[in-house]
């Protein structure tokens, strides 16, 4: 029975212990952002030591590349769930083709054209940001597609569209990866106190 | 007693396959015809599609979008545009185990928002087909049908 209590109570706090920090620009009136759109967050692979690469990898550098395709398909899935969260959170979240008929590169800087246009459709604002996977300590496997990974770490960013100014950052240091949903809901949570008071 | 209860919390968890939300404010009585753009991987797309087309709607698979095929979209009568994505993986130092996470995300043809979401994430590879079944079974269905 002790042993059941002492499961039971490990498994409460490892559901508890997401971590976010996040900042929200103070002078930011967020119940104005209802529009947003959501680029495909960059995909990382990130590497605590050289140590602890596993020394069967034929080279890290093809693991790596072997790996590209795993990591973008967890990046999808990740951006995916953020989208999700940010509708139950009763934003309108665009369909990223639609962005890409206005934006040139999704991952660098946006010109001033660019932001004019996706002001012009309607976007309030812009979220992007990345997320790194953290190979186990077993490390990679040499063998094409294939990598073992159960931790990841996510970092996200919002643009006003309207101004082009930084409004909202959140990272999360890690968790695992079953726990993309709730991972999704905590940070995007960060933003709601502020929308729901009407600031 | 107890024991029951915490075994029954247990299953409870492991019974939760799926992940899905609705936007409220959608009447999806308008949705009939939606277009499936192909997936990263084609057995979940032939899945998902099978899945709509048995839920009661009219399905058209596209290879990709473009903002010229969207107009092409709307001339065809397509009311939702329905992407999805993939993620397999695998572990093989004891034995092998393959798991997939399947997410689903459908966008109101006119003005490109999200209107339905549904994600399952690191579930048996085996039990794709169903996954995929019940998080199609989340949309709501149309009037007059099934």
């Amino acid at each position: 029975m002790k042993k059941m209590f002492v499961l039971g109570l490990l498994l409460l706090l490892s559901f508890g212990c997401i971590r976010v920090q996040s900042y929200v620009k103070p002078d930011v009136n967020f119940s104005t952002i209802k529009k947003v759109a959501i680029v495909k967050l960059g995909p990382q692979i990130a590497v605590k030591s050289e140590s602890s690469i596993k020394s069967d990898v034929k080279s890290e550098k093809s693991a790596f590349e072997g790996s590209a395709s795993v990591v973008n398909d967890f990046s999808q899935i990740i951006t995916d769930a953020i989208s999700m969260a940010l509708m139950q959170r009763g934003f309108d979240v665009i369909q990223r083709s639609h962005l890409k008929d206005l934006v040139q590169n999704e991952q660098s800087d946006l010109t001033e054209a660019e932001r004019k246009a996706l002001v012009s459709s309607g976007i309030d604002a812009i979220i992007y940001g990345n997320v790194s996977i953290f190979p186990d300590s077993s490390g990679f496997l040499g063998l094409g597609q294939i990598i073992i990974f159960s931790k990841f770490s996510l970092s996200l960013k919002m643009m006003d569209a309207r101004t082009g100014k930084l409004i909202w950052s959140a990272n999360m240091l890690e968790a695992d990866r079953e726990e993309i949903n709730k991972v999704a809901m905590k940070v995007i949570d960060t933003i709601s106190p502020r929308r729901e008071a009407g600031q | 007693m107890k024991k029951f209860v915490v075994g029954l919390v247990f299953l409870a968890l492991g019974c939760v396959q799926v992940n899905s939300y609705v936007k409220p404010d959608v009447d999806f009585s308008k949705i009939k015809k939606i277009a499936v753009v192909k997936f990263n991987s084609q057995v979940a797309t032939d899945i998902t599609i099978l899945a709509l087309i048995q839920r009661g709607f009219n399905v058209v698979e596209k290879e990709k979008l473009s903002e010229s095929g969207k107009q092409s979209l709307q001339n065809e009568g397509i009311d939702a545009i329905l992407y999805g994505s993939t993620e397999e993986s695998r572990e093989t130092f004891i034995r092998e185990v393959a798991e997939v996470s399947v997410s689903l995300r459908m966008y109101d043809s006119i003005n490109d928002k999200l209107i339905w979401s549904a994600n399952s994430i690191k579930k048996d590879l085996s039990e794709i087909n169903k996954n995929i079944r019940m998080m199609v079974d989340t949309i709501p269905k149309k009037e007059g049908i099934l």
